[in-house]
Order: C-alpha cells, then sequence, then structure tokens
C-alpha cells in the first residue's frame, strides 16, 4: 500500500488504545470534495448552517459520505441518518459535520469538538468523527480504551464549563475548543487529530 | 440514489429553510415539546420573547441577562441523544464576545444557542 492511499476502516477499528491509532488518516478524493461541498453550503444567506453526512463502510473497508444533509440541521447542530439505504453493502461508522460561524463570531474558523460531539461518537459506537472548520479538519478516532457510554447530560455541563474556563483564561474560541477537544481524547481514550485538505496528523498522543 | 443527487436535494431544502427564527421554536400538534423538556420550556422560552423586546430596543445588557436566566432554566433537558450538538462552542463566542465589550454580538451567539436548544426540545 502506498503512503497516499486513503485510510480504510481495518486502521480504525478494533484499536487496543489510541497509540495504536495511524500517525495520519487521510481521506478519499470523493470524500475531500464532499466535504469541501458541504463546508461551502454551510452559508445559506450568509448564515451558518451546519452540514454534515454519514461515514458508511463497504466490505473492503472503504470509507464513504452518505445521507447527505442527515435528517435535519441548524447553526448549531445536526442530526445524522446513520441507517444505510443498502445495509448489505454499507454500515456506519463515523458521521462527519461542519462547524460554521457566521458575521456575528467573525466568520471563525479552526473550531474543533464539542463534548456532545464527543457523547455522540462513543454512545453510537462510532469508529471516527471528523469536523471541517474552514480550511481546517479535525478527527477523533474511538479504542477500546474508550467508555461504551458517556452520561451525555452530565458530560455536556461538564465539557462546556472546561470550554467557558479556557475563555476567561484569555483563550479565543478556537483555542479553547482544540485544548478542550485534546482533554476529552485524553480522558475519554480517543486519538486525536488535526489537519486540512486531505489528510489530519495525530496530536494525541504525539 | 447518487451521492451528487442526494446532495443537490439536501441543498435544495437546506435553502428553503434558511433562517430560524422564534417561530420555528413554538410547539406544535405535529412537534410537541418533548417530555424531558416540558417543565423548562415555557419559562425558558418566555425568556428569550423578552431577551428579543430587549435586543430591540438595543438594551443588550440586559438581553444578556434574559437569555442567561434562559439558557439555565432549560439547562440540559434539551439534550438529544442523536444530535451533533455545538451550542456550546456557540456560548464560547458569547463568553468571548462580552469579554471584549461586545454586548450586542455576545446576546446574538446566546440567542442562537437558546432557539436551536427550544427546537431541539421539539425532537
Amino acid at each position: 500500500m502506498t503512503s497516499n492511499e486513503p485510510t480504510r476502516l481495518s486502521e480504525i477499528d478494533g484499536l487496543h488504545a489510541p497509540n495504536r491509532a495511524p500517525r495520519t488518516i487521510r481521506f478519499s478524493q470523493a470524500n475531500i470534495r464532499l466535504f469541501q461541498q458541504l463546508w461551502l453550503q454551510s452559508f445559506p444567506g450568509h448564515k451558518p448552517k451546519e452540514r454534515g453526512g454519514t461515514l458508511f463502510a463497504d466490505k473492503e473497508g472503504g470509507l464513504h459520505l452518505q445521507n447527505i444533509g442527515g435528517i435535519s440541521s441548524s447553526a448549531t447542530e445536526m442530526m445524522p441518518n446513520l441507517t444505510s439505504r443498502q445495509p448489505d453493502r454499507y454500515r456506519a461508522v463515523g458521521v462527519f459535520h461542519t462547524h460554521p460561524y457566521g458575521r456575528n463570531d467573525g466568520w471563525a474558523t479552526g473550531v474543533s469538538f464539542s463534548g456532545l460531539d464527543v457523547a455522540y461518537l462513543i454512545n453510537q459506537r462510532l469508529n471516527i468523527i471528523v469536523a471541517q472548520s474552514g480550511p481546517r479538519l479535525f478527527a477523533l478516532v474511538r479504542t477500546s480504551m474508550s467508555p461504551t457510554a458517556i452520561n451525555a447530560r452530565f458530560y455536556h455541563g461538564f465539557k462546556t464549563g472546561a470550554l467557558l474556563a479556557q475563555i476567561d483564561k484569555g483563550s479565543t474560541p478556537q483555542q479553547a475548543s482544540r485544548i478542550v477537544a485534546n482533554a476529552m481524547a485524553v480522558e475519554n481514550g480517543l486519538a486525536y487529530y488535526q489537519g486540512s485538505h486531505q489528510a489530519v496528523t495525530r496530536v494525541h498522543p504525539a | 440514489m447518487s451521492i451528487r443527487l442526494e446532495l443537490l436535494i439536501a441543498v435544495t431544502v437546506a435553502t428553503l429553510q434558511t433562517s430560524a427564527t422564534v417561530a420555528e421554536t413554538l410547539p406544535t400538534r405535529r412537534h410537541p415539546v418533548a417530555a424531558r423538556c416540558s417543565s423548562a420550556y415555557v419559562r425558558a422560552s418566555r425568556l428569550g420573547d423578552q431577551a428579543d423586546a430587549a435586543i430591540a430596543r438595543r438594551d443588550y445588557a440586559a438581553a444578556n441577562h434574559m437569555l442567561d436566566k434562559g439558557l439555565a432554566a432549560l439547562g440540559a433537558a434539551y439534550v438529544h441523544p442523536r444530535v451533533l450538538d455545538d451550542t456550546s462552542l456557540q456560548l464560547t463566542f458569547a463568553r468571548y464576545h462580552e469579554k471584549k465589550g461586545r454586548l450586542s454580538n455576545a446576546a446574538t451567539s446566546k440567542r442562537t444557542v437558546l432557539i436551536d436548544r427550544l427546537a431541539l426540545c421539539m425532537k
């Protein structure tokens, strides 16, 4: 396999620990095109609206973004559709969504994951969650060291407090989101990635 | 259905639903308030309306106060297990704006969060 081939499910499935996760996750050209299209479509009428879809694995482990648009979305949330229309061919292994911010927030980009993004990854037993915020891509990969379930309401309150504490310490919202995303990865046995364009690089564990 | 067609349909639907308004958060017979929110919904919704009135008269300090109370009233009751919920990230922008003295921007960020959280009470 050449190093430029897209990452397959077998590389991110059944990992014993975050340090067994690949150093780099590469996405297929088809997925990258969809990620970028969905980002560009995240500002209808110049107002932010999250976009996304579900990452399905085929029988060979190739990852495909489908169920574009999910069930619903708004400026700050998205409900993915994890049900495959071809369950004999595909199974849901992850989700992708955008993090858009509008004029009120200076068209900010580079915003990483929320506490409830992490709770979704864990509670839905997915392998991977990916977010695009401007040119930046973020990803989290679940491992065997991750909990099997999280109390979403409790975790939401806990992590919202952590985000706001970072702002009070002088971080920008983008910095706060990345600091807290890294901390959530450490706490939950996840591998955390940051990058742009076609690939993301593991930042936890470094 | 091809991915391109699927994307086209998603974009068309989304374009028809571009702007969230307070009216979209009002419960209807088809979309009643979920039991998990019911006790907090009316109070939070009322505080949101009061914040809108304060924003209309450009009293952003009062609007922020009302929105803080509305968000506190709703608490985490609205959390939906099948939603990628990034409202907490929007709240970091609100806190950031407040620290910089941009009370209008802070109120707008918080209002977005309250509207979206109230809407999740109907899912």
